[in-house]
């Protein structure tokens, strides 16, 4: 079986501190990349370059496991873990730009960008709510000043007493005795 | 001052692709953008571990259309890396040829988009009929326009008959000298440089810092070109990292149009090569892999990288595709804020964005 070669194997907690020598040291954070395994546990690999040479480092994170961020040593890692968390499920702990699991837009509920803990229940910060009320940016307003827009949300409320939001009466279909003409 | 946010895109008339960017303003003056993406997510990654390492060639390919030679290129080189295969100098010198060819048709497709998108209607018009040339070419080499398909693992599917080499340089000369007559329209347009100079501006330090690539970095004066590492069937011809000082759009207009010529010239070395190089085209690739490889390759947008792993299965355990686009979209965090509201598009499509690379 042929490994990356110039990687080394190092525990979760080392890797700020490591990524910082890397950085001091000229290196350049191209990417990181994951595998998650079957048992729930990843290999999580960084990779850096300079001067046309690559090195890695390879962490063996635990199920239970968190694994530091090093965006505090590279500001442009924030993309790299935010897609790790979310497309395979990486827990990154302390990560510069949170986009909550989200980085990637989920058209079917509201969406907004959490720069706190994502652990931490937080009220919604004034760019939260703006990305909410986005579908309405453009609201526009007749002679006399007032909106003229519909009055109720874009964002589809369900009938309470219906599972999927069809639950009222056919509005096409055979005729019944009660309401046939 | 009260901030406004604004919602640039995903839908805007300078992009070609969705995207959405969050600007926060004071008054004109962007404060803050953050990106948000997810539009043309399409799962290429997963989808690529239940293929078999074959199969997931043309799904590669197809990432991109305007750089699809690179990721097949890419995949190929990290396949080889992990089997341990040795690709045969003919085929090598076909993969520059065509991967060359790509790198002008994308600047070219750029340009003309960045023409578009400053007003100057006739010059996005002489680009991409330019680059209906280049396409011309694709055509008459592989039988495609812009998936070429010729990629195979371990080397080509697609020779390059001698025959066809005059057809070939014919047609690269009518590119460059339309290019030509083009230069005093765009390179040496006063309207161009008063209209670009000083927006979306990153200083060097910033690139380094951000990790940029590809056009992006050199226009901020970092000379990183994975093609001087002579990977493939560049180390048998010379590429010197283009460079411009200034860090602004007009300098990445400047690298990429200098990088059109460069790739003229890249096209003909490799022809010139492929002529004295007989041999095979492929070398076989085992159909179960055990271990890891990485490739990089430079494409037109900046540098390309991929991992994959392989646990002896017929299909990989892992395909990570890392784009140039990923790497510079932490640009617009630096070089938006301080940018004018009017100036936002001229400095987003500064760094060539490509939404379904990125987003794969």
């Amino acid at each position: 079986m042929r490994l990356l070669s110039d990687c080394a194997l190092i525990a979760a907690p080392e890797l700020p501190g490591r990524a910082a020598l890397l950085r001091a040291d000229g290196w350049r954070l191209v990417t990181a990349s994951s595998i998650r395994r079957s048992d729930g546990a990843f290999t999580v690999l960084y990779h850096f370059e300079r001067g046309e040479r690559l090195v890695h480092l390879r962490i063996e994170l635990p199920a239970v496991g968190v694994l530091p961020s090093i965006g505090s040593v590279y500001p442009a890692a924030f993309l790299v873990e935010n897609e790790m968390v979310e497309l395979q499920g990486v827990p990154i702990g302390g990560m510069t730009i949170d986009y909550g699991g989200r980085l990637y837009r989920d058209f079917d509920r509201l969406e907004g960008w959490v720069h706190e803990d994502a652990g931490v229940e937080q009220p919604p910060s004034p760019l939260q709510i703006a990305a909410t009320l986005r579908l309405d940016a453009c609201v526009p307003v007749g002679i006399s000043g007032r909106e003229v827009r519909a009055p109720q949300s874009r964002i589809p409320t369900l009938d309470p007493n219906g599972h999927d939001g069809h639950a009222g009466p056919p509005s096409a279909g055979p005729r019944t005795d009660e309401g046939g003409a | 001052m009260a901030r406004t946010v604004v919602p640039f895109g995903p839908q805007h008339p300078v992009l070609a692709e969705p995207i959405e960017i969050e600007l926060t303003l004071e008054d004109e003056v962007v404060v803050e953008a953050i990106p948000g993406i997810g539009y043309v997510h399409r799962g290429i990654e997963a989808e690529a571990e239940r293929r078999t390492f074959v199969q997931d060639l043309p799904l590669l390919e197809r990432i991109c259309g305007i750089c699809s030679v690179a990721h097949a290129v890419a995949y190929a080189q990290a396949i080889e890396d992990l089997a341990q295969v040795e690709v045969p100098r003919r085929a090598r010198l076909l993969r520059v040829f065509w991967f060359e060819l790509t790198r002008l048709h994308s600047h070219l497709l750029w340009l003309g988009l960045a023409c578009d998108a400053i007003g100057l209607e006739a010059q996005f018009q002489a680009c991409w009929r330019i680059r209906e040339d280049v396409l011309d070419l694709f055509t008459l080499t592989a039988g495609n326009r812009v998936i070429l398909g010729v990629t195979a693992l371990g080397g080509v599917r697609r020779d390059l008959p001698d025959r066809l080499q005059p057809l070939v340089r014919q047609g690269l000369d009518k590119v460059a000298a339309e290019l030509h007559e083009l230069a005093d329209g765009i390179i040496a347009n006063e309207a161009v440089a008063h209209r670009v100079a000083g927006v979306g501006v990153i200083p060097r330090e910033k690139a380094i810092a951000l990790g940029l690539v590809g056009p992006t970095a050199r226009g901020s004066g970092v000379a990183i070109d994975v093609r001087a590492s002579g990977y493939g069937g560049y180390d048998e011809l010379t590429v010197a990292p283009i460079t411009a000082d200034g860090g602004d759009a007009l300098a990445r207009v400047v690298v990429r149009w200098m990088e059109i010529g460069q790739a003229i010239e890249l096209c003909r070395g490799a022809l010139d090569l492929v002529a004295g190089a007989p041999g095979p085209l492929v070398e076989h690739v085992p159909d179960r892999l055990r271990g890891e490889g990485v490739s990089r390759v430079e494409a037109p947008r900046g540098e390309l990288f991929y991992y994959v792993a392989a646990d002896g299965e017929p299909h990989p355990t892992r395909v990570r595709v890392r784009t140039p686009t990923f790497a510079n979209l932490p640009a617009v965090l630096e070089m938006l804020p301080g940018t004018q509201m009017a100036a936002v598009p001229i400095a987003l499509l500064s760094i060539d964005p490509c939404l379904s690379c990125t987003e794969r």
